[in-house]
């Protein structure tokens, strides 16, 4: 059982991957507090959530060219497990983490972490290098498979947003014209992100493919889900609880904007 | 998503790079993964289950009286036995000499988890020493 050294450089990917895209959560007030105060049912649920959205990352990206898909579970579940590490020591150095601390404390605040650190760890083969993309074994995405691609990208711009003040404070602070107009800008610009790559190196469609056509099953479809992400990550951080449903909506098209920028840059950032 | 296990085979191709397969030191850490993360499931299921309806039940015990420049530090340690989160709690403290209050002071922690310990000091001017000394919760928000 010799240690392969291109497993090791993997996993060294991956914790970089995970510091990366975790510091700016790891290093906010709002994260360490709903690691004791969120919902603990919410919590499980978002993590269970979390492996089937990893083994998916996985197929299209992720640390190595994988053969099956058994494979991409256990890249999922190496990701989330260098993941929590990463997110353990930071946070005992942070002084996070400190004696005194219930365990339904300390794992909340481990657990939550570990989120948007798997995510960055999977993410970190595409993200900082690795083998050249001509060498790599890569499908081009079905169209669900853009789909999910599009969910994720959402859900982890999403994910920086939610769990922030911020979110709730700006959906008060907007009247309802001003809500319609940021899901109209949100839809265009994901529109015009979704076009640009359509043409420029992303996966090859046929070019006579009609503009409406793919505005209604990339753009229009796109914005359902990213609202619908958005929707999940207010609700998970229960954002949502006790609001009027017109401040629910506001706030899941606050949150969308970043989601849309996210969902539409999937292909360049996944 | 539908590849199932056609890409086994792929790597047989010269052209393109043979597919990695799982070694078992890489089998052996996602095991770990793996139970990692049921564990952390069951954990916050089992919780929620045990705890969902109980209220924050915070004690308040004297730690250290110290005597600083800006007077008498009254150090404490905030313990919440109960199974929901305390924000924005508000605790005082009272000096008394034979029933009269002579001093108070008051101090807020911003949240008291479930099951855990906060620390914090109250400043008075006069030494409790002499006087009874006494701690009390007067409220707290859900956060």
């Amino acid at each position: 059982m010799r240690p392969d050294p291109a497993f090791l450089r993997g996993l060294g990917r991956a914790f970089a991957g995970a510091l990366i895209f975790a510091l700016p959560m790891l290093m906010t007030m709002e994260m360490w507090q709903l690691g004791f105060y969120m919902d603990p049912l919410r919590l499980a649920l978002l993590l269970a959530l979390t492996v089937p959205t990893l083994v998916g990352l996985s197929r299209f990206g992720g640390l190595r060219p994988t053969a099956r898909l058994r494979d991409d579970v256990a890249d999922a579940l190496v990701v989330l497990l260098v993941a929590a590490l990463a997110a353990t020591v930071t946070l005992y150095i942070f002084g996070i983490l400190a004696p005194g601390m219930s365990g339904r404390e300390i794992i909340g605040k481990i657990v939550l972490q570990t989120v948007p650190g798997s995510f960055g760890a999977m993410l970190a083969r595409s993200q900082l290098g690795g083998e050249p993309e001509g060498e790599r074994e890569k499908d081009p995405p079905t169209y669900w498979g853009e789909l999910f691609l599009m969910g994720a990208g959402a859900l982890f711009l999403s994910f920086n947003m939610a769990p922030t003040e911020e979110m709730v404070l700006i959906a008060y602070k907007m009247s309802a014209w001003q809500s319609v107009s940021l899901a109209l800008v949100s839809l265009g610009l994901m529109h015009a992100f979704v076009y640009a790559l359509n043409f420029k190196g992303g996966s090859a469609r046929p070019d006579h493919i009609p503009a409406w056509s793919l505005f209604a099953r990339f753009s229009l479809v796109g914005y359902a889900i990213v609202l619908g992400v958005s929707l999940f990550s207010l609700w998970v951080f229960g954002r949502t609880d006790g609001d009027s449903l017109k401040e629910i909506i506001s706030a899941s098209i606050v949150l969308g904007f970043p989601g849309a920028i996210g969902a539409a840059s999937a292909r360049l950032l996944l | 998503m539908s590849r199932s296990d056609a890409g086994a085979s792929e790597g047989a191709t010269p052209s393109q790079p043979a597919l990695e397969s799982t070694s078992p030191l890489e089998w052996v850490i996602a095991a770990i993964g793996g139970l990692l993360v049921v564990g952390a499931i069951a954990y916050m299921v089992v919780f929620a289950v045990a705890e969902l309806e109980r209220p924050p039940a915070v004690t308040l015990s004297v730690t250290s009286v110290t005597t600083t420049p800006g007077g008498y530090l009254v150090s404490f340690r905030a313990a919440n036995a109960g199974g929901a989160t305390a924000a924005a709690l508000q605790v005082s403290g009272e000096l008394r000499k034979g029933g009269a209050v002579v001093e108070t002071s008051a101090v807020t922690i911003d949240y008291l988890p479930q099951q855990s310990e906060r620390e914090g000091g109250l400043v008075f001017t006069r030494d409790p020493e002499d006087l009874t000394l006494s701690l009390r919760v007067e409220g707290y928000s859900e956060p």
